[in-house]
C-alpha cells in the first residue's frame, strides 16, 4: 500500500492496533501489523499517539490511603457482623422450634398412621369371625340338617323365627 | 454454573489474595484486614475517577468491602481475587451512579467554567500552546488535563480502560468484571483509547508533554 494510500481509521484497525498494544492478538496477526507498521509511516504514527495517549495515563494521580480508612472498614463491617449475628439468635430460635416440631409430631403421626393400618389389618379376620358367629355357635344344629336348601324352607315357614332372629 | 474443583485449586495455588479470601471464607478476620490494605488504594483510585468524589469512591469502596465479606460463606475461587473484586466494584459503582444521577447531587462531568467557551481541558491546552504565553504546565494541570480526558469517556469505557490499565486485567478478565464478552471488551477498549487520544490530541502536538517512557 503506498503512503498517499490514506489507510482508512476504520474500527477494525484500531481494534487490531489497540489489541496489539495490549498484546492480544495471536501471533500470526502480530506480525500481520507488524509487517504493516514497517511499511506505513500513517499507521506507525496512529500506534505512537495510542501509546501516547495511554502513558499520560500515568498521570493521574494514585489514591493514598490513610491509616484510618483500613480501620474505618474493617469497623465497619466488625458492627455489620454484629448486627448479623444479633439477629441470628431470632432465627436459630425459629428454627430450632420448627424442628422440635417435626420431630415432635413425625413420631406421633407415624404411631398413629402405624396403629391404624395394624388394627385394620388385624380387624379383618375379627370381621369374619363376628360375620359367621351364628353360623358357629348354631354347628351342632346345622350338621343334622342334609342340605342347606332344607334350612331355607325351614326358615321359610316362620316356625323358628325367634330363633332366627337370636342367631342373627 | 458450579466451579470445578480443579479451576479453585489452580486459583487457590496460583493467587495469594484467593487464599487470603479463603481464610476470609473461615473468618479470619485478620486476613480481610489484609485483603482491605491490599486493595483501598487500587479500589478507591478507580473509583474516583469514575464517581469525580473522593469521598463518594471511600463510601463506595467501604460498600465492596462489605459485599466483600457479606459474600464470604459463598466464596469459590472461579478467577483471580481482584477480578471478583473489580466485577462487584463494578456493580457497586453502576448502581451508584444510576442513584447519584437521579438525585443529581453529584456533577459526574464536572461543570464547566462559565467565563471561558472552551472546556477545561481545551484551556489547558490553549494554555500549553502558543496561543497563551509559553510556559510548562505542572504535574498537577497535567494531571487535570489527563483526568478531563478521561472523564469524557462513557462509564463503560472509562471502566475497562481503568481495569486494563491499572489493573493490568487481560480483555478476559475484564470482560469477566463487566459481564461482557472478550470480543465486547475489544471493542471497548478500542474506542476508549481513540477517544482518549482525541481528547489529548490538542496537549499531545504542542510538544509539552513528556516523551513516553518505552518500557512502560
Amino acid at each position: 500500500m503506498s503512503e498517499s494510500e490514506s489507510y482508512s481509521t476504520n474500527d477494525d484497525v484500531y481494534e487490531q492496533l489497540v489489541a496489539y498494544l495490549d498484546g492480544e492478538l495471536d501471533a500470526e496477526t502480530s506480525q500481520q501489523v507488524e509487517r504493516r507498521l514497517a511499511e506505513n509511516v500513517e499507521y506507525r504514527r496512529e500506534l505512537q499517539q495510542l501509546q501516547r495517549a495511554w502513558d499520560m495515563l500515568d498521570e493521574l494521580p494514585r489514591a493514598e490511603v490513610s491509616e484510618s480508612f483500613t480501620q474505618t472498614t474493617v469497623e465497619m463491617i466488625a458492627l455489620s457482623v454484629a448486627e448479623e449475628l444479633a439477629t441470628v439468635p431470632r432465627r436459630n430460635r425459629l428454627r430450632a422450634w420448627s424442628v422440635w416440631c417435626a420431630a415432635g409430631i413425625g413420631p406421633l403421626l407415624a404411631a398413629l398412621v402405624g396403629y391404624l393400618a395394624v388394627s385394620s389389618y388385624l380387624d379383618r379376620p375379627n370381621a369374619a369371625l363376628q360375620r359367621d358367629l351364628p353360623v358357629i355357635e348354631n354347628m351342632d344344629l346345622y350338621e343334622v340338617a342334609d342340605s342347606i336348601d332344607f334350612l331355607r324352607q325351614l326358615e321359610a315357614t316362620g316356625l323358628f323365627a325367634e330363633e332366627s332372629d337370636d342367631a342373627r | 454454573m458450579a466451579l470445578s474443583d480443579t479451576t479453585a485449586q489452580n486459583y487457590e495455588l496460583r493467587d495469594p489474595d484467593v487464599r487470603l479470601m479463603l481464610q476470609v471464607r473461615n473468618d479470619n478476620a485478620a486476613a480481610f484486614e489484609e485483603l482491605v490494605q491490599r486493595y483501598q488504594g487500587r479500589l478507591i483510585s478507580v473509583l474516583e475517577q469514575l464517581v469525580h468524589q473522593r469521598d463518594v469512591a471511600e463510601d463506595l469502596a467501604q460498600e465492596v468491602f462489605l459485599r466483600v465479606f457479606r459474600a464470604r460463606k459463598t466464596y469459590e475461587p472461579g478467577a483471580k481475587f481482584s477480578t471478583w473484586l473489580f466485577t462487584i466494584a463494578n456493580n457497586v459503582a453502576s448502581n451508584a451512579r444510576r442513584s447519584l444521577a437521579r438525585r443529581r447531587e453529584v456533577h459526574l462531568i464536572p461543570p464547566q467554567n462559565a467565563d471561558s467557551q472552551a472546556t477545561p481541558l481545551e484551556q489547558l491546552a490553549l494554555e500549553a500552546s502558543g496561543l497563551m504565553p509559553t510556559r510548562q504546565v505542572d504535574n498537577r494541570e497535567r494531571a487535570e488535563m489527563v483526568r478531563q480526558a478521561v472523564s469524557t469517556l462513557s462509564e463503560r469505557q472509562k471502566m475497562a480502560l481503568l481495569l486494563s490499565k491499572f489493573e493490568g486485567m487481560s480483555y478476559a478478565e475484564i470482560g469477566q468484571a463487566m459481564g461482557a464478552s472478550t470480543q465486547a471488551v475489544k471493542s471497548l477498549l478500542s474506542r476508549a483509547r481513540c477517544n482518549l487520544r482525541a481528547a489529548l490530541e490538542p496537549y499531545m502536538k504542542d510538544g509539552v508533554v513528556p516523551e513516553c517512557h518505552p518500557d512502560e
